[in-house]
C-alpha cells in the first residue's frame, strides 16, 4: 500500500470528510443496535431468563400467553413424558398501583413455588411463603416499589405483598412480577369476580414450562397431548410487538449498511476516476493489476476500519449516556462488534465496484498525461 | 541516443507505446533489447515495462502525493527490490540529476525542470536496457529544455543504455547521437544535421 498510504496522507481532507460520513453511519448503527438490543431485552428478557428449553401452548395461539390456556391434567401429562419436566406457567399483563399510588404496568408471571422455575428465577427468595407474596424484578423496584410494600392490581383489586426483589426481567415492555401460580390464577381469572377464583379456573395456566432432554420427539408428544410445543427462542415471537419491533430495527440497520456501501462506492468511484492518470502511470511503470488493486483496496480498508472504529467508539460513548434511562437501550459488545464488521464489509463491497475500474485503466494514458 | 522527430500524428507516440510494451502492434514484429514483444501476454508485458524499459514522460508525470525520493522508491517497490538497497540507489540517482537536496520535496514544490529530472532518475531506477523518452521538454523554456536533453545524453552514456527520444523540437533533436524522422508511420532520413 505504498501509494495508497501516501495518498491518504496527502489528500487527508478528502478522506477525513469521507471518513466522517462513515463514522456518522457507524454512530447511528451502534445507537440503533443498542436500541434494538434494548427493545429485545424489554420484550423478552423475562422469558429468556427462564430455565427452560421449550414451552407448550394451547394449539393455534401463536405462542401468545394471553391467548393460550392449558389445564392441569395436560401439564401433568407433559411432565410424565420420559425426558420432560413440566411446570405450569402463567403470564398476564396488569395495571397496578404501588403503595404511594404510583401506577405501574406489570407482567405477572405465575410459577410453582419450589419448582425448577422458582429455584432459578427467584433463587433464595421465599415465593409461596405467604399466599399473596410476590417477588418483583428491579424494573418495578425502580418505580418506587420496595420490599414490604403492597401492590394492588386494578380492576380485580387483588393485593400483592412484595417479599423480595429479583434481577431485571421484562416481558412485552412490562416489568415482571413473580407470583405463586395460585395467586396468578386468582388475579387472572378472578378479575371479574373481585379476586375470587371460579371453580372452572382451578389448575389452569397460560402454558407449560418445559425442560426437555435431548432425543425427545416433541412433535409426537405435542400431537398426542394436543398442545403446540415450541422452543423458548421461537416463543419470543409471542411477545407483544416483538416481531414488528425487531423487524423494523433490522430493516433500519440494514438500510444503513446499504447506505454505507453506496456512499463508499460513490466516493471511491469518483476517487478512482480522478486517479486514472496516476493508475495509468503505475501500470506504465510495470505495476501489475494485482498490485494496483491491493493498493486501492488496502486504502479503502484502512479508511473503513478507521472510520468505523471511531464511529463505534463515539456511538458507544453516547450509548453509555443513554443506557439506564427511560429509553430501552442496551450496549452489548458482541452486537456492536458484529455491526461494525458488517458495516466495514458493506463499505468494502461497495468500493469493489469502484476499485474494479482500476484494473481496466490502460497504461497508454500515461503517455498522454502531460501535467 | 536516438532522437525521433516528426509532425503531430506521424506515429511517434504510437511507436513509443509499442516499444514500451503498452500496446500490441497491429502488424509486423517488435523486438526491444533482443526480446520479442510481438505476442507477449499482458502479464509478461507488465514485467517488461518494469525490467526492460524506462519511461520519461511528457511533463514528468509524477505522483502528487509522493516525494521525489518516493517517486524513485516506488519503482523498487513495484519490482519487490529490498527497501534499503532501493533507498540507497534512489538517493544516488537523485544525486546524479542534481536533486539530492530536494529528495523530500513533492512535485508541487519543484520547478518544471526539477520535476523532469526526477522523472529521468525514476526511469533509470530499474536499470533498463532501453530508455523511452516522450517529448521531455514540452513544458519547459528553451534553456531548461537544453539542460534536460543534455542530462539525458549524459545519463545515457553513463548508464550505457539505449535511449529513444521523441520530440517535435528539431533543435533539441540535434543534441542526440543520431536523429531519424518519422513520416506517416515510417522512418525517413533526418531533416536535421546529426551531431
Amino acid at each position: 500500500m505504498f501509494v495508497g498510504l501516501r495518498d491518504l496522507r496527502h489528500a487527508w481532507g478528502r478522506f477525513a470528510l469521507m471518513g466522517s460520513v462513515i463514522a456518522l453511519v457507524a454512530v447511528l448503527t451502534v445507537l440503533l443496535t443498542g436500541l434494538s438490543t434494548g427493545l429485545v431485552n424489554s420484550g423478552i428478557s423475562g422469558l429468556r431468563a427462564m430455565p427452560i428449553t421449550d414451552l407448550a401452548f394451547q394449539p393455534k395461539t401463536n405462542s401468545t400467553f394471553s391467548q393460550s390456556t392449558l389445564d392441569a391434567p395436560t401439564i401433568a401429562a407433559l411432565g410424565r413424558q420420559p425426558g420432560i419436566d413440566a411446570e405450569p406457567l402463567g403470564l398476564t399483563f396488569f395495571n397496578a398501583q404501588g403503595a404511594t399510588g404510583t401506577a405501574v404496568s406489570i407482567a405477572l408471571v405465575g410459577i410453582e413455588p419450589g419448582g425448577f422455575m422458582a429455584n432459578s428465577l427467584v433463587g433464595g427468595s421465599h415465593l409461596g411463603g405467604t399466599p399473596a407474596g410476590v417477588i418483583v424484578s428491579r424494573g418495578v423496584a425502580a418505580d418506587g416499589v420496595h420490599v414490604g410494600d403492597r401492590v394492588t392490581l386494578t380492576r380485580s383489586g387483588v393485593a400483592l405483598h412484595v417479599v423480595g426483589i429479583a434481577p431485571t426481567a421484562t416481558y412485552g415492555h412490562a416489568a415482571v412480577v413473580y407470583a405463586p401460580i395460585s395467586l396468578w390464577r386468582q388475579a387472572t381469572y378472578g378479575q371479574v369476580t373481585g379476586g375470587v377464583l371460579p371453580p372452572s379456573a382451578q389448575g389452569l395456566a397460560s402454558a407449560a414450562a418445559l425442560q426437555v432432554r435431548s432425543g425427545v420427539n416433541l412433535s409426537g408428544v405435542g400431537k398426542r397431548l394436543g398442545v403446540d410445543i415450541v422452543t423458548k427462542q421461537h416463543a419470543y415471537a409471542g411477545s407483544p410487538g416483538y416481531s414488528a419491533e425487531t423487524a423494523t430495527m433490522s430493516l433500519i440497520i440494514d438500510f444503513l449498511y446499504v447506505i454505507a456501501a453506496l456512499v463508499v462506492g460513490a466516493f471511491f468511484t469518483v476517487w478512482t476516476i480522478q486517479r486514472q492518470a496516476d493508475i495509468g502511470l503505475l501500470t506504465a511503470l510495470g505495476a501489475s493489476n494485482g498490485l494496483v488493486l491491493r493498493d486501492a483496496l488496502g486504502q479503502v480498508a484502512l479508511v473503513m476500519v478507521g472510520a468505523t472504529a471511531t464511529g463505534a467508539l463515539v456511538g458507544s460513548g453516547v450509548g453509555t449516556l443513554i443506557q439506564g434511562g427511560t429509553v430501552p437501550f442496551a450496549l452489548q459488545a458482541d452486537a456492536i462488534v458484529t455491526a461494525a464488521v458488517i458495516l466495514t464489509v458493506a463499505g468494502l463491497a461497495g468500493s469493489l465496484v469502484a476499485v474494479r475500474r482500476v484494473a481496466a485503466v490502460d497504461p497508454i494514458i500515461a503517455l498522454g498525461a502531460a501535467s | 541516443m536516438v532522437a525521433v522527430v516528426g509532425a503531430s500524428g506521424s506515429g511517434k507516440s504510437s511507436m513509443l507505446a509499442v516499444a514500451g510494451a503498452m500496446r500490441q502492434p497491429d502488424s509486423g514484429r517488435i523486438h526491444v533489447g533482443g526480446i520479442s514483444l510481438t505476442d507477449a501476454a499482458a502479464s509478461k508485458r507488465c514485467h517488461l515495462r518494469h525490467d526492460l524499459v524506462g519511461f520519461v514522460f511528457q511533463g514528468s508525470n509524477l505522483l502528487a502525493s509522493l516525494t521525489a525520493l518516493e517517486q524513485l522508491e516506488l519503482v523498487g517497490r513495484i519490482g519487490r527490490a529490498p527497501r534499503a538497497a532501493t533507498r540507497r540507489k534512489a538517493l544516488a540517482l537523485l544525486g546524479e540529476v542534481g536533486l539530492a537536496a530536494k529528495a523530500e520535496r513533492r512535485p508541487g514544490q519543484l520547478s518544471g525542470g526539477e520535476r523532469q529530472r526526477v522523472g529521468i532518475a525514476r526511469a533509470l531506477m530499474a536499470d533498463p536496457a532501453v530508455l523511452l523518452v516522450d517529448e521531455p521538454t514540452s513544458a519547459l523554456d528553451h534553456q531548461r529544455a537544453i539542460d534536460i536533453v543534455g542530462l539525458l545524453v549524459e545519463e545515457t552514456h553513463r548508464h550505457q543504455i539505449a535511449t529513444l527520444m521523441v520530440t517535435h523540437d528539431r533543435s533539441l533533436a540535434g543534441l542526440a547521437d543520431r536523429v531519424i524522422e518519422m513520416r506517416d508511420g515510417r522512418l525517413a532520413p533526418a531533416a536535421v544535421p546529426e551531431r
